[in-house]
């Protein structure tokens, strides 16, 4: 009587295993691809001119929108076609993968550090730094943040390094209100008292018991935040107020040459847009990995 | 001298807000004195909400008392500065409810009994290395567990763990704050046996916190017994377990269950519910619920009086009783 329901259970437990491992298996051939990718594009930001077939900004009038090698018109010099100036598109997208990453990673690094430093300190006090800070935070993300920009860019004037800070003082918030609500929340919890109680200093706590609780948090916003981070550096450069030609930045040619988009010449855009979406997406799934991997809860 | 720790009138208020958005003052802590003397073990017991841990919390300085003192080896711990209050900490700790919650997830076993050594900058890297090996005997561990992160042992090993942290800086004053509530029954026995074992073979003294009157009975030298941020009731076990002068620790130990199936259901011993906290009654906080309520209890305060050698009560029953008698 009860062979039948034995069977059927095993078979469900296959089952539900079988799919985890298949899930896991998955899983990691993410990881990896997102690696290779991530990889790919950290070789490019490395060496660009190696890898690049021609100069970034040589201009040829005559080849102009060519379209990638395998359709009709294309050119087997011209592997992604050429833009709107017969700049090769190969070797601008490689040769933007430095900037984006530079500008991104360093806008990130540094409105991590100071977000999660602000919150923490604002977390942990509490009092008027917590309502000071916080308030000055509410009235950041009230300001339009490509007003603020023009603002800060217009007296400081438009370089790759104010880029850089601009897009800094507009991330620091999210890391603050998040390093904050954890802060709070970890304060309050039995190890932290257990620590006080132990006369540990304030720094020991937060430094040693505190951040590293909330660091696996920080680092899946901050590769969350890295997307938002580059679509502003695009926005900024179509705006002439980011990234200056002739430094090539995948924003900047998304918003140089949407206008040939329309004409047909889809290529132009496609490229360094996949550029941005592949890097966006291998570090996303990097993120997420990376988060697994530093919490020691999931360890076996 | 006998007293470790002496509580002198100590208040926590908390401001609030209340459900209309009203400020109002919560008293967790109200107008407390008690003693916990050398080698004793002092249980604390009332229902959830009534002040236990905030009273723990604030005798250890982790919260702000509103006023009133507390000596620990007849120094004042509300007027020292931070650095003495620090050094004096290492005679003092705590063992909270949640083994789990009361160990970082972060920190591998053998670091979180070496970290009081290392906050405190005791001994050599290799002593502190031995002591930890050596705690982890004391609590009944294996060696090989300084290796484990807290995830990766059990609710009753994560405990202690918690006590051998404690241990780790030769206390005198262990307060544990419900250390068993949370742990099944045959492992309360342990944790139980455990900490009387250290008690006796370390000189220790505790403050030991409970929501039941079964856990402590056999365990404790002397029950306070707490309502509402007061004390309503002090003395000896035998006499307070024999005996029960205040009629709420009277309901406590009649709703006690009795491990007979067949026994005949007993009616509630009192009825109603806790008074708002926010605005207590004028006069005895049980009043509201209390079978024997009179007309002074509705308008005179009940002071905490020793109506017998060492047995404190704070009702209006017990002082009348004596006042005639006398």
């Amino acid at each position: 009587m009860s062979a039948p329901i034995a069977s059927s259970q095993a078979a469900l437990v296959r089952e539900l295993t079988g799919r985890r491992l298949s899930r896991f298996r998955s899983g990691d051939l993410l990881v990896l691809i997102a690696f290779l990718m991530l990889a790919a594009i950290v070789v490019c930001a490395l060496i660009p001119a190696t890898l690049a077939p021609h100069p970034p900004n040589q201009q040829e009038i005559t080849m102009r929108l060519l379209p990638p090698t395998w359709m009709a018109r294309g050119d087997s010099a011209h592997p992604l076609g050429t833009d709107q100036l017969g700049r090769d598109l190969l070797s601008r997208v490689i040769h933007g993968a430095r900037i984006s990453l530079i500008v991104g990673l360093s806008a990130l690094i540094i409105s991590g550090f100071i977000g999660v430093a602000i919150g923490l300190l604002a977390g942990y006090y509490r009092g008027w730094l917590d309502d000071w800070i916080m308030r000055l935070a509410d009235v950041q993300l009230a300001i339009p943040y490509v007003l603020l920009a023009i603002a800060i860019i217009a007296v400081i004037g438009p370089s790759n390094l104010n880029v850089v800070l601009v897009l800094a003082v507009n991330g620091w918030v999210v890391y603050a209100r998040l390093a904050r609500g954890q802060a709070l929340s970890l304060r309050e919890q039995e190890f932290i008292q257990a620590y006080r109680a132990l006369g540990a200093r304030d720094w020991r706590i937060v430094l040693q018991h505190i951040l590293p609780n909330l660091l696996s948090a920080v680092i899946v916003v901050a590769s969350l935040e890295l997307a938002g981070i580059i679509t502003l550096e695009s926005s900024l450069s179509f705006l002439g107020l980011g990234i200056q030609p002739p430094t090539v930045s995948w924003g900047y040619m998304l918003a140089d040459g949407r206008t040939y988009q329309l004409g047909g010449a889809w290529w132009v855009v496609t490229f360094p847009g996949l550029a941005i979406t592949a890097t966006i997406l291998s570090i996303n799934v990097l993120g997420d990995w990376l988060r697994d991997v530093l919490d020691p809860r999931l360890k076996i | 001298m006998t007293d470790l720790v002496v509580v002198e009138e100590l208040c926590t208020y908390f401001q609030v807000r209340g459900p209309t958005g009203r400020r109002a003052v919560l008293h967790a802590v109200d107008n407390v004195s008690f003693v916990v003397r050398r080698n004793e073990i002092l249980a604390l017991v009332g229902e959830s909400g009534c002040g236990k841990s905030t009273l723990a919390r604030t005798i250890l300085q982790l919260q702000k008392r509103t006023s009133g003192r507390v000596l620990f080896d007849g120094q004042d711990l509300t007027a020292l500065a931070a650095g003495e209050l620090r050094r004096l900490r290492r005679r003092m700790q705590v063992i909270f409810q949640h083994p789990h919650g009361s160990l970082d997830p972060r920190v591998s076993i053998g670091q979180a009994i070496r970290d009081p050594m290392d906050i405190h900058a005791v001994g050599t890297m290799d002593e502190r290395q031995s002591r930890v090996e050596e705690l982890l005997g004391l609590v009944g561990l294996h060696p090989d567990h300084a290796q484990r992160f807290p995830h990766q042992i059990s609710g009753g090993q994560a405990q202690r763990v918690a006590i051998a942290r404690a241990l780790a800086l030769h206390p005198d004053f262990i307060i544990a704050d419900e250390p068993v509530s949370s742990l099944d029954v045959s492992i309360q026995a342990q944790i139980l046996n455990l900490l009387a074992d250290l008690r006796a073979s370390l000189g220790l003294t505790y403050l030991f916190i409970a929501h039941n009157l079964a856990v402590v009975e056999h365990f404790s030298s002397r029950v306070a017994v707490m309502y509402l941020g007061r004390i309503v009731e002090l003395a000896i076990s035998d006499e307070l377990y024999a005996r029960p002068l205040h009629p709420y620790t009277q309901a406590l130990l009649a709703s006690a269950p009795v491990a007979d199936p067949d026994a005949p259901a007993r009616p509630p011993a009192y009825i109603g519910d806790v008074p708002n906290p926010l605005e207590p009654p004028p006069g005895c906080r049980f009043e509201s619920r209390c079978p024997m309520a009179m007309d002074i209890c509705r308008q005179v305060d009940p002071v905490l009086t020793e109506v017998e050698p060492e047995h404190w009560v704070a009702c209006h029953l017990y002082p009348i009783l004596q006042r005639s008698s006398t």
